[in-house]
């Protein structure tokens, strides 16, 4: 237990009747973490029960070792970037950021250079000096990640921060992101965009109805779900003959052929030995012209386990 | 003759925002009116993307060049342009004390449609997009997804030729922004209309478009043809292999292939011609590896961009051109 | 047996016409405005005074019944130019209120969620917006003032006959175009009080206030600088001394009618300028 983690135990939260999370529990390690989940599921809510925003009627919790009951202790080490669109308006970028950083007991020089180092990882030292309602929505939500950080917090809890962000700002937020897990930190991000989640996370949290879905690395979330079949997408020329082939397999529970009578939908219950048939497929002259595994990624897991509403 | 009238068409076209010029004359022909296809417009923020799709609402005029839709000018007979968009707008926009029906009536009708056409079409779309049960509910009590389907509701009801979709999936989650795009896709398949996406999201455009136009600075970098980049092009392999691969690159040019690793068993390989994707087959096969992916790609929409904008002298596809010309 | 697959399809109809496209606005804006109950016991209640000036009308037509009266009193109680200002003064009062009251509704909805890039991405031009706006008010408006009064002036063209109807047809004509000039203003600054303002008891405020302030800042103006003229910036004022020319009563002290007319012209046109900036569909932030 050397590694500071995020300690959920038992954690239950409403709103009067409303339901924000029922019986969280979870431990997350250092790194990059993706809350996934619907509208209304209770990821802002778990958001807010991170950094002491809320306080559970329930259970307990752990920030890195520090309770949000002590937010003064908390607050040091959490950036907090919420969805809203709520950078004050009247202030400039920069004296928006070093007002947060005054606020939290920096001198006022320590506080500019931390506050420009901020802008400039997030490459808006141009338009520093320029109000915020002046701003575009991508240089709002950048502006927003600037202060989550200028700090230096070890945990920080971002809720979509990619939004709105053109594909080179959120390349390059990625790589900050990503830098800052490689040391060591806690970067709690929350997504829709699922084929991003897929690249960027060493783990995802799957949650709905304010109920947790699923916890872990997304091969090991997979390889737990065993009852659900693999599937793969299989192109070839004579689809009715790849399929009569792998309906003698043992391990295959499933195979569905594409209005187009181009391709292949398998299900199989082995991965190897579907692998290990294909290829004897293949070489026994069927022409396979391309194998694409089609749930090893969040949105097959996301599909699967909580489904179209 | 065929008289062939693009979806939009813009010659030379310059806009200005206040004193500043946002849009350096910028020619280009998008589309063909009568095939429904969609049409991706990708850039970074504050490369005139906003710009241009005002410019096509007829809300900013040229400073100089046209801008046509359909054939039809935007600046000289905007109400006819006008009359043939529906137009999805990436900020929240609607009216708080209508009910959905109320409210895409009301848009019906004022795009022309005659009273009880209006509310026939006003129940089929908003079911269509999946608010059939909230219909009656005001849009104020609406959540952020339905709101979203809500606008797409009024820009689809009086079935315009072309339909501007502003960051559709903005704010979308996983399921509201299938539902979404498969919408789209069907919009342009079935229902014949043209889709003009606007969206950061490349995997999304990449998912439901034909065609990308790149911009940059105000101006047009790149424009492509996605349907032919989608085609199986034979030349270009991607693979996923399990197993030791250390000597596969060594071993590729047996079959007269090239290959570069990307770590964890995936290499992107060119094929030369002639040689076809058995080869790949047996090669992996003597070297007792396990094929996990395979699938012909030759650049992704993601690298497409990152060379428009600079940041890549080449893509992967034109480096591996070199080797086996297709 | 037949199966129907019946989903969504393109519109692929007629389209209805410019004219009938431009009453859409104003028929939704109607139905909005009377589903609202104050406006509409407000409307009932400014029928009340009509009812009694016809009621007043009925009797000065039938002398008999006014046998045990006072000649001068006889004299003084006759349809003319003065009872029919009086008449406009009472009802242009109900008609501040109600303009109050139902301008709110008008534009803030529209204004509140940006709702504005959805019209205008349709075939309307943002002066038929603002004018579709309008009508609905002057429509409302025209019902609690001069229909009415139209109606009054036939009464006592029918009790009274065709010699009364030759010697005082510039009333009806004047009655009319006077209303009209004081129903455009008050939809003028309702129309701006609801582009500028959200909550509709606040706009509602601000479309009274805009007429008491003015009326105060004139006293104001008059009494500090001891002149006559300070009267002109009073909407209330500059319009009662129009009116009083057009139905031929003696004009109150200060400017004439036709300072007073221009100066309401410039009102007009201050508010017009107001209202074009808010009904831009794209705010343009450099």
């Amino acid at each position: 237990m050397s590694l500071p983690a995020v300690i959920f135990n038992e954690v239950s939260k409403f709103y009067g009747e409303v339901l924000g999370v029922n019986r969280v529990t979870l431990n997350i390690p250092p790194g990059i973490t993706s809350l996934v989940g619907p509208n209304g599921s209770g990821k802002t809510t778990l958001m807010n029960l991170m950094t002491g925003l809320l306080h559970p009627d329930h259970g307990d919790i752990l920030m890195r070792g520090i309770s949000p009951r002590d937010p003064e202790a908390l607050m040091r080490i959490t950036g907090y970037a919420t969805q809203y669109d709520t950078a004050p308006r009247w202030a400039t970028g920069f004296t928006f950021i070093t007002t947060g950083l005054l606020l939290f007991g920096y001198g006022r020089a320590e506080a500019e250079e931390k506050a420009w180092k901020a802008l400039e990882r997030l490459s808006l030292t141009d338009a520093a000096h320029r109000k915020v309602a002046a701003y575009s929505k991508g240089m709002r939500q950048r502006v927003r990640l600037a202060q989550a950080i200028a700090h230096d917090p070890a945990l920080l809890v971002l809720d979509e921060p990619l939004n709105g962000l053109d594909p080179l700002v959120r390349a390059e937020t990625i790589a900050l992101f990503r830098t800052w897990a490689n040391d060591g930190k806690h970067v709690i991000i929350s997504s829709h965009v699922l084929q991003e989640v897929d690249l960027i996370s060493d783990q995802v949290v799957l949650i709905a109805n304010g109920m947790i879905i699923a916890e872990g690395t997304i091969r090991t979330v997979r390889e737990e779900i065993q009852e659900h079949p693999s599937q793969y997408l299989v192109r070839c020329r004579d689809a009715s003959g790849v399929a009569s082939r792998l309906f003698s397999e043992d391990h295959v529970t499933e195979v569905r052929l594409n209005d187009d009578r181009l391709g292949l939908l398998v299900m199989t219950r082995d991965r190897e030995q579907f692998a290990r048939a294909l290829s004897t497929i293949a070489l026994d002259g069927h022409r396979i012209d391309g194998v694409v595994p089609a749930d090893e990624n969040v949105d097959a897991l996301y599909e699967y386990l909580i489904g179209d509403e | 003759m065929m008289n062939v009238i693009p979806v939009v068409e813009l010659e030379d076209l310059k806009v200005k925002l206040g004193r500043r010029e946002i849009l350096h004359g910028i020619t280009c022909r998008l589309g063909v009116s009568g095939t429904g296809k969609a049409i991706g417009l990708l850039g970074p923020n504050g490369a005139g993307k906003s710009t241009l799709i005002l410019t096509l609402l007829g809300f900013l005029r040229p400073s100089a060049g046209r801008a046509r839709i359909l054939g039809v000018d935007c600046a000289h007979s905007v109400g006819d342009a006008r009359s043939r968009i529906g137009y999805m707008p990436e900020n929240d926009s609607f009216i708080g004390d209508m009910t959905a029906v109320a409210f895409v009536r009301q848009m019906a009708e004022l795009s022309g449609l005659p009273s009880e056409a209006a509310l026939e079409k006003a129940h089929q779309v908003l079911f269509h997009v999946g608010l059939g049960e909230a219909r009656y509910r005001e849009l104020r009590t609406y959540s952020l997804g339905m709101k979203q389907m809500a606008k797409l509701a009024q820009a689809i009801v009086h079935g315009p030729e072309l339909v501007v979709l502003d960051e559709p999936t903005n704010g979308l989650d996983p399921a509201a922004r299938r539902r979404m795009l498969k919408l789209i896709v069907e919009m342009k398949n079935e229902q014949g209309m043209n889709v003009l996406v606007c969206s950061h999201l490349l995997r999304d455009i990449e998912q439901v478009c034909d065609e990308a136009v790149i911009m940059k600075d105000g101006a047009i970098v790149h424009h492509c043809d996605l349907e032919q980049e989608r085609r199986s092009n034979r030349s270009f392999v991607e693979l996923e292999v399990t197993g030791d691969d250390r000597r596969l690159r060594a071993a590729l040019p047996e079959i007269g292939a090239e290959g570069v690793s990307e770590g964890f068993g995936r290499w992107r390989i060119v094929l030369p011609p002639g040689v076809d994707v058995n080869a790949i087959w047996t090669l992996v096969g003597r070297q007792q590896l396990l094929v996990r992916k395979l699938t012909h790609r030759r650049d992704t929409l993601e690298e497409i961009f990152l060379k428009a904008m600079g940041h890549l002298a080449q893509t992967p596809g034109e480096a591996g051109l070199e080797v086996g010309q297709s | 047996m037949a199966v129907y697959k019946r989903g969504y399809r393109r519109y692929s109809g007629p389209l209805t016409g410019r004219w009938a496209r431009f009453l859409v606005l104003p028929r939704y804006a109607w139905r909005r405005l009377y589903r609202q109950r104050l406006v509409l016991l407000l409307t009932i209640v400014s029928f009340v005074w009509p009812m009694l000036c016809a009621g007043f009308i009925y009797l000065t037509n039938h002398a008999e019944l006014l046998q045990g009266l006072d000649r001068e009193f006889r004299e003084f109680i006759q349809v003319d130019g003065r009872f029919f200002s009086i008449f406009m003064y009472v009802q242009a009062g109900f008609a501040v209120f109600l303009a109050a009251l139902a301008g709110p509704g008008l534009i803030a909805p529209d204004l509140a969620n940006n709702a504005l890039p959805l019209y205008f991405s349709r075939p309307l031009t943002r002066w038929s917006y603002a004018l579709a706006r309008l009508t609905v008010l002057v429509g409302m408006l025209s019902i609690v003032t001069w229909i009415p009064g139209l109606m009054l002036f036939w009464l006592q063209v029918g009790l009274a006959g065709g010699s009364w109807f030759t010697a005082n047809w510039s009333l009806g004509a004047g009655m009319v175009a006077g209303f009209l000039v004081w129903l455009l203003i008050l939809s003028l600054v309702a129309m701006a009080s609801s582009a500028y303002v959200k909550w509709r008891v606040v706009a509602a405020a601000v479309s009274l206030a805009f007429f008491f302030i003015l009326s105060g800042v004139a006293e104001m103006i008059d009494n500090v600088l001891r002149v006559r003229w300070g009267h002109i910036i009073d909407p209330a004022w500059a319009v009662n001394q129009v009116w009083r020319a057009l139905l031929g009563v003696t004009p109150t002290e200060g400017p004439g009618a036709t300072a007073s007319a221009l100066a309401l012209a410039v009102i007009v046109l201050l508010l017009v300028v107001v209202i074009e900036r808010k009904l831009r569909p794209v705010e343009i932030v450099s």
